[in-house]
């Protein structure tokens, strides 16, 4: 009767479908990959770092790899690996049979894969690839001063790269905002759905700028002067933070949403406080991480410090409003201790140290030692790697069922966590008393200045991090080869996600529980119970 | 731990320092203490017949730490800018003191360099250089306050005094201004700690603290060599 098309080829399927599910597969793919990569770059350096003088490297390849390390990490695996979550778990979240604008989605997708194949192809040019750092800093990244065309693949990778996530974190964010549920209002989108717009609604002010300033410093490379002068470097640094600073919370947001679901699901409760929860960590903290970027430039001298250290420990307030919500949510939970949940604890953990040591650089009397130092480096590394990588790891746990129909191994999930959690704490601490005694950050070589021990540990570290990832690639294959059958709703979790089969189908929803609350799921097993 | 007698940034910073840590290391042990307690407490094994609390909220409560929240910044933040207020003040206090020592600092692709412009007219401007790669000397006296003038020949540079705990950009086009007083003699490594490039790491300087007597004797034979 009905006069379909044929299907597609799976290959062509892959490069054209607009299913949300299948763009989000596709971007979470292509991050794994690059996660690899930057993974790969850390690795050498950790491995030139573990004592003193140059061994495996040299120190212009050393440049390019912490250039490239940072910019493939931020860029090319966090950034995406957020909005992928948000692509998939949005339309779900609020019962939407798609994405908004599937189409701009795709073009996003394939955009922000030509940005990463680009700057990655840097490493194939005669110059290698770029080597200004990852903000890429002028006057360093102009052409006498960083010659060479991998400069200008790293700038236009970036420039490309952004602009496609930037157009697909519209896409949630339109899709959070217009494709809701009946009855499903405001206050009653689930906690990662809000954690989604907060990070989209900084992504609408924020990204475009670094978009702009890339296009800037591809002009000022082939003709000149736009950061030139007393006030060129402040410009590019004041641009550059305005987009910078924003998007670690953009790297940070969706997984905390993602913990807040796990929690929930786990301790068999509703998000605790979830008024509190929407205004402090989606509004609150979004609305700051606009008027923050200053505290990147405090020794500069030339930024008014006391307003950006008083915007910075506004921080306190979101990020501690936020803890009390997902310790609430635990409290007199009846606790499953699977996977998912472990790492959201441990994400809890560390990424208070990275939240701590964040005040520790908002405050400039402080700052002037800090910056710049290992103690920086340490601190962001426990916000994003500590932090925001093992929130990942609770959210793919958890949903990993939705995603394939299938569970990942739990054996194997603990293992991968207790080598990780050894291993991040090995690779970072050290580097706090290392900043703190003088070491500066992108350095291939160090005379010892009694700094070889604590390297050697980070170095080590590094390596059981690297295991860690490996058991984790073995248990993605186990769990796809020998199959675990996940039903609908593996885990007894709170929002519409878990009303659909596993996988959805393309359509996503055949019929939709009522939503009258934040937890829709739960509403429904209390009425059946 | 007196904020306000300090007058070097290297007290300065330590006695935040200590404050910042102390406040860190309180956090974390509650909030860890409670996540262990909450992990042994309500896991399901422990009472398998329990069911789960039904509290989605308590705002009271909340609210009230919210508060307690806010107390806790604004008196960090008070604590921090009385400390910067004496950090940003070592600068015009320097420019107002006749004993205070002018150093200009040039930062360039690799190394550093000091100058010490003439005091009375007539005298010679010494300039303290070592070949790339190793640390120029940035000879000064003790105790007495030092105001640098920093710029740079090329891109960002950052003049970082790990012992002082104090680190300034200089760039080019532009001249900036900052104050130091070095307490103690001895030999302390400085670098660069911003990376400015190809051979960025190796960007160090040497800051010798000498007693007054022999600085003055230092800087008088270097005037000379530079006379002659």
């Amino acid at each position: 009767m009905s006069a379909t098309l044929p299907a597609p080829a799976p290959l062509v399927d892959s490069l054209i479908s607009v299913d949300h599910k299948s763009i989000a597969r596709r971007l979470l793919a292509f991050s794994l990959l690059f996660f690899l990569g930057g993974g790969v770059m850390a690795l050498l350096m950790r491995t030139e770092l573990a004592e003193p003088g140059l061994q495996v490297v040299s120190t212009e390849t050393y440049n390019a790899l912490f250039t490239m390390h940072g910019s493939t990490m931020i860029y090319l695996v966090i950034t995406p690996l957020a909005l992928a979550l948000g692509l998939y778990m949005v339309p779900l979240q609020v019962g939407a049979k798609s994405v908004a604008w599937p189409r701009v989605a795709l073009a996003g997708l394939w955009l922000f894969v030509l940005g990463g194949i680009i700057m990655q192809s840097g490493w194939l040019t005669v110059g290698g690839p770029g080597r200004a750092t990852w903000i890429g800093v002028a006057p360093l990244s102009e052409l006498q001063r960083t010659p060479g065309s991998g400069q200008d693949f790293w700038i236009v990778g970036v420039l490309l790269a952004t602009l496609g996530e930037w157009l697909i974190g519209m896409c949630v964010l339109t899709t959070a905002l217009r494709r809701r549920a009946p009855g499903m209002t405001l206050m009653r989108m689930p906690p990662f759905t809000w954690t989604m717009i907060g990070t989209t609604l900084m992504m609408i002010f924020a990204f475009p700028v670094l978009i702009v300033l890339m296009a800037l410093l591809f002009y000022d490379r082939r003709h000149c002067c736009l950061f030139d002068g007393a006030q060129g470097p402040l410009t590019y640094q004041e641009l550059f933070w305005f987009y910078g600073h924003p998007v670690v919370y953009v790297m940070f947001f969706p997984f905390v949403g993602a913990v807040a679901e796990v929690f929930s699901a786990f301790s068999g409760r509703r998000l605790f406080g979830y008024t509190f929860f929407v205004a402090s960590t989606a509004l609150l903290f979004a609305a700051l991480s606009s008027s923050v970027w200053g505290h990147h430039m405090f020794t500069s001298g030339r930024v008014n410090t006391k307003y950006f250290a008083l915007t910075s420990h506004g921080i306190i307030l979101a990020a501690g409003l936020e803890y009390f919500d997902l310790i609430g949510t635990l409290w007199r939970g009846r606790l499953r201790m699977n996977v998912a949940l472990l790492f959201g604890i441990v994400f809890l953990l560390q990424f208070l140290i990275g939240g701590l040591s964040g005040i520790w650089v908002a405050s400039p009397t402080l700052d002037f030692n800090a910056n710049n130092s290992y103690v920086v480096v340490g601190h962001f590394h426990y916000t994003l790697f500590a932090g925001s990588v093992f929130g990942a790891f609770a959210g793919i746990f958890y949903w990993f069922p939705k995603w394939t129909g299938a569970f990942l191994r739990e054996g194997l999930g603990k293992l991968q966590l207790a080598i990780m959690f050894v291993g991040t704490n090995m690779t970072f601490a050290p580097m706090f008393p290392l900043g703190e005694r003088g070491m500066t950050r992108r350095i291939a070589n160090y005379s010892d200045h009694g700094w070889e021990t604590l390297n050697t540990i980070a170095t080590i570290g590094s390596y059981l991090i690297a295991l860690g990832v490996l058991v984790f690639l073995i248990n993605l294959y186990v769990s796809l080869r020998r199959r675990r059958v996940a039903g609908p709703d593996p885990w007894e979790g709170p929002s519409l996600e878990w009303a659909t089969t596993s996988p959805p189908p393309p359509h996503n929803f055949d019929v939709l529980p009522p939503v009258r609350s934040f937890a829709p799921m739960m509403d429904a097993r209390e009425a059946a119970s | 731990m007196s904020l306000v007698a300090a007058s070097d940034t290297r007290s300065l910073y330590d006695s935040l320092a200590a404050i910042y840590l102390w406040v860190a290391g309180i956090v974390f042990a509650i909030v860890a203490l409670i996540i262990l307690y909450i992990s042994v407490r309500y896991r399901s094994g422990r009472d398998p017949e329990r069911a789960p609390g039904e509290r989605v909220d308590a705002e009271r409560t909340e609210g009230i730490y919210a508060v307690g929240l806010a107390v806790v910044a604004a008196v960090l933040l008070t604590l921090t800018f009385h400390s910067l207020s004496s950090v940003n003040g070592l600068t015009p206090a320097a420019a107002r003191d006749p004993r205070a020592l002018r150093v200009d600092v040039i930062g360039a692709q690799w190394l550093w360099r000091f100058r010490y412009p003439p005091t009375r007219p007539g005298e010679p401007t010494v300039e303290q250089v070592a070949p790339e790669g190793t640390p120029t000397q940035l000879v000064v006296p003790v105790g007495r306050p030092v105001l640098f003038t920093g710029r740079s020949q090329d891109v960002l540079h950052d003049f970082w005094l790990p012992d002082l705990k104090f680190q300034r950009q200089v760039w080019p086009d532009h001249t900036e201004r900052w104050a130091l007083t070095f307490p103690k003699t001895g030999w302390f490594t400085g670098v660069c700690a911003w990376f400015c490039g190809l051979y960025h790491q190796n960007m160090h300087f040497v800051a010798h603290v000498v007693p007054v007597a022999q600085f003055d004797r230092w800087l008088a034979r270097r005037r000379a060599e530079a006379r002659s």
